[in-house]
């Protein structure tokens, strides 16, 4: 007990270094939470919606038609006529399509269509990011291409053409979402729960380097093994210390997690809540194995901190919170199922979906959360084992 | 001073603990990112969408609607008919009908989870869609609207034409006219080359690397402030005045960062064939006042001899948050606030060296990447300053 004492007086005196390091890295992965909206939690269907620019130098009817159906429904985004403004909303993608309408395309338009011959080209940039800006390309080429039709079959003027076709185009395809039972789990929340395994992993693991480079200081160390207690014990109390950093570091992220996305959605029960909060101590425990480990291995308290970070960031790669896991190749899956973090993205992917369910088939989802979470604890259970064996041995070897 | 310069190189060179910040760190990274990317890219095709079809009345009264159906589900079509927004590889069929004979067994099926959507053909001939609300994948169900919105827009526009002018539907030629293609849509090319949506985590990388790189001054700092160690104590009893010894330093510092970094940018651009723009002059010339930037930041952070440097990865962990390197939300975040709060971000130092690089990619003219370097040197300045002033008062007399 009084080494446990101990190992927490020396954190204590680091406080300083302890709460900047815990403060930034948890606010890392709280302020993520703020990048990512939440979906409506009613039951309208909502289409997607681009933002949009268009550049018209054409200025006829048919071009300001085309403009007007190209913003509705979309957000248009207003831009200037100089190439700079256009590569800045390409380039940091600002807008998800951008239209230019070329001097003349409206009477080019016309004139083609009274000669079956093709029309003047659209100029028009998609964005690489969503397939937002994809769909109203087609969109835009399909009206374009209802002004050519009207232009060609019922004729008149550019003011008629464009009546005709803005009374054809006006119909929707409605949609609606089927009358199931969704809880809307804040995507924000589960975004900072998954990215959390970096800040966790990072944040744990170097504070409890900052304690062990006290006590692998060859006389603090010197004067430790020559006592009487046993390996044992020396490393329990470690632990304990060690239990005792990942306890803070997961109050600070769950209470703050739960209090930024979690409370004011009111789509939570508390079953999830209970649930959310033992997958995050889970990993925190396997966060705390870990920072033991590294400790045991007597390294030194930077190159405790660069392993640390690597992990911490490799695994939150791997456990999906950077890319959903979907989106990575099967082989590192395949890695990913072999790290803690996968498991405890599972976890919470599970927890999160367990509102979605019918309560008959809330039972089967709540196991297999339980074993992802048990397999999370496995890896603390064994990565601690190891730390205490080469801990021991280190020992040992020194004497 | 060269003898400075030269104990510098050599004594970080040595740690290897922190070497591997500025050059490990970002090989592991970049490794790892290439790997998701890889998968990402292959995933990024859209997905076929589970249509549940009530074959009523309704729907074989809706002209043709039963051959679009078909043209969609068919194996050769192309999901979205635009073609540039599609990746080179196979395209995925737009849908997967499944018959239903009523609207009952087709809901139980879409309650069920055994199709995605239901469309139903209402009594004014529109056909509905009802969606799935679990089901993720709103792009190709968005996808699928498009598809149907586009049949019912034609439908309109030629009952219309039939109503207006009937000669012109006897001959073919409206129906022609409707569904031509005689309106199309050019590429628009703003950049030199086309927007690369993961080159930004590469160069957001690249300035993680350089402000993890910040603790090689800070480390060499510590070997000249007085009672920061036995190193310093010996070196300030020497006969090389103070200021050679900081300079020596500094510049021996930035040497082995930058040295580290050139490293690691190497590997990006030919092993892992990252895009960057711009001469390799220009290229060096970023990576130089980055590193000279992040020296700077180091050896202010040195002079506190309270706070471990290992706190400099807990900031770097916080800064690169909001250069956009954890992913879609953090890049999402860190738009939103530059069109919001832009001085925030530009005051971030690893925004600056990212954002800098990625001004040589897609800008024609110098400019943003030259007002990134000034700021960046600015940055570096101003730390230099803070740093005298706090080393000012730090030698033998003041103590």
């Amino acid at each position: 007990m009084s080494s446990f004492k101990t190992c927490c007086r020396i954190l204590l005196a680091h406080r300083l270094y302890i709460i900047i390091y815990l403060g930034v890295v948890m606010a890392t992965a709280v302020a993520i939470g703020f990048g990512v909206s939440d979906a409506p939690a009613d039951d309208a269907y909502e289409p997607t919606r681009a933002s949009v620019a268009v550049i018209d130098r054409d200025g006829s009817a048919l071009s300001a038609a085309l403009a007007r159906h190209v913003a509705d429904g979309n957000d248009l985004v207003p831009l200037d006529d100089d190439r700079r403004a256009l590569q800045d909303a390409v380039a940091r993608d600002r807008v998800s399509y951008l239209l230019v309408i070329p001097a003349g395309w409206g009477d080019g338009l016309m004139a083609a269509a009274a000669d079956g011959t093709d029309a003047p080209e659209l100029l028009a940039s998609t964005s690489y990011s969503s397939a937002a800006g994809a769909l109203v390309a087609v969109e835009a080429t399909s009206y374009a291409q209802g002004l050519y039709g009207f232009a060609a079959t019922t004729g008149g003027g550019q003011d008629e053409v464009v009546a005709a076709t803005d009374a054809s185009w006006a119909g929707t395809v409605p949609a609606r979402y089927a009358a199931t039972e969704t809880s809307a789990f804040p995507q924000s929340l589960r975004s900072v729960l998954e990215f959390a395994t970096y800040p966790l992993f990072a944040g744990i693991s170097v504070c409890i380097a900052v304690l062990m480079a006290s006590l692998n200081a060859r006389p603090v160390r010197s004067r430790v093994l020559a006592s009487p207690q046993t390996g044992r014990s020396r490393g329990a109390a470690l632990f304990g210390a060690c239990l005792a950093m990942a306890a803070v570091a997961w109050a600070l992220i769950t209470t703050a997690s739960f209090a930024l996305f979690g409370v004011g959605s009111g789509a939570l029960s508390p079953i999830q809540y209970v649930l959310l909060a033992a997958a995050t101590l889970t990993f925190s425990l396997v966060c705390a194995s870990f920072g033991f480990l590294f400790g045991q291995l007597g390294i030194s308290e930077n190159a405790a901190n660069a392993l640390g970070n690597v992990c911490g960031m490799a695994f939150s790669i791997l456990g999906g919170a950077w890319m959903s896991v979907a989106l990575l190749p099967d082989a590192l899956k395949a890695v990913g199922r072999l790290t803690p973090a996968l498991w405890y993205t599972e976890a919470i992917e599970g927890v999160a979906s367990l509102g979605d369910l019918a309560p008959a088939s809330q039972a089967p989802q709540l196991q297999a959360v339980l074993l992802d979470l048990g397999v999370c604890l496995a890896f603390a259970v064994a990565v601690l084992l190891v730390g205490l064996v080469l801990g021991r041995s280190r020992a040992e070897r020194e004497i | 001073m060269l003898q400075s310069i030269a104990v510098c190189v050599r004594t970080l060179a040595r740690n290897a603990s922190l070497i591997f910040w500025p050059l490990v760190f970002p090989l592991i990274m970049a490794v790892l990112l290439s790997l998701i990317f890889a998968g990402v890219e292959d995933s990024l095709a859209l997905s076929t969408v589970r249509l549940g079809v009530v074959r009523d009345d309704a729907l074989a009264a809706a002209t043709g609607l039963e051959e679009t159906l078909e043209a969609i589900s068919s194996d050769d079509a192309v999901s979205t008919g635009d073609g540039e927004g599609e990746a080179d590889g196979e395209a995925a069929r737009v849908a997967d009908l499944s018959p239903f004979t009523d609207a009952e067994a087709a809901t139980a099926a879409l309650e069920a989870g055994d199709v995605d959507a239901v469309l139903q053909v209402d009594d004014a001939g529109t056909p509905r869609l009802t969606v799935d609300p679990r089901d993720a994948s709103q792009v190709s169900v968005e996808v699928l609207r498009q598809v149907l919105a586009s049949y019912l827009h034609t439908r309109t526009a030629i009952e219309r034409v039939a109503r207006d002018n009937p000669a012109a539907l006897v001959s073919g030629d409206a129906i022609a006219a409707f569904r031509s293609e005689a309106v199309r849509t050019a590429r628009l090319s703003l950049t030199d080359v086309a927007p690369d949506p993961f080159a930004r985590y590469y160069y957001a990388l690249l300035a993680m690397a350089a402000g993890m790189g910040a603790m090689l001054c800070a480390a060499a700092m510590r070997n000249l402030s007085p009672a920061a160690s036995a190193v310093a104590a010996r070196r300030l009893v020497g006969a090389t005045s103070r200021w050679r010894l900081l300079a020596g330093t500094i510049v021996g510092a930035w040497l082995c960062e930058f040295a580290c970094l050139a490293v690691a940018l190497a590997f990006m651009w030919f092993v892992i064939d990252v895009r960057f723009g711009g001469n390799v002059m220009l290229i060096v010339g970023a990576l130089a006042v980055s590193s000279l930037m992040a020296c700077a930041a180091g050896g202010f952070f040195g002079t506190f001899r309270r706070v471990s440097i290992g706190a400099i990865s807990g900031i770097t962990c916080l800064l690169s948050l909001f250069s956009g390197l954890y992913g879609p939300a953090s890049q999402a975040l860190t738009d939103s606030l530059e069109q919001s709060v832009p001085v925030l971000i530009h005051a971030n130092p690893l925004w600056q060296i990212a954002n800098s690089l990625y001004a040589l990619l897609y800008y024609d003219t110098l400019d943003v990447y030259a007002q990134g370097c000034l700021t960046l040197a600015a940055m570096a300045v101003a730390f230099f300053a803070l740093t005298m002033l706090r080393m000012r008062r730090q030698s033998y007399e003041q103590l």
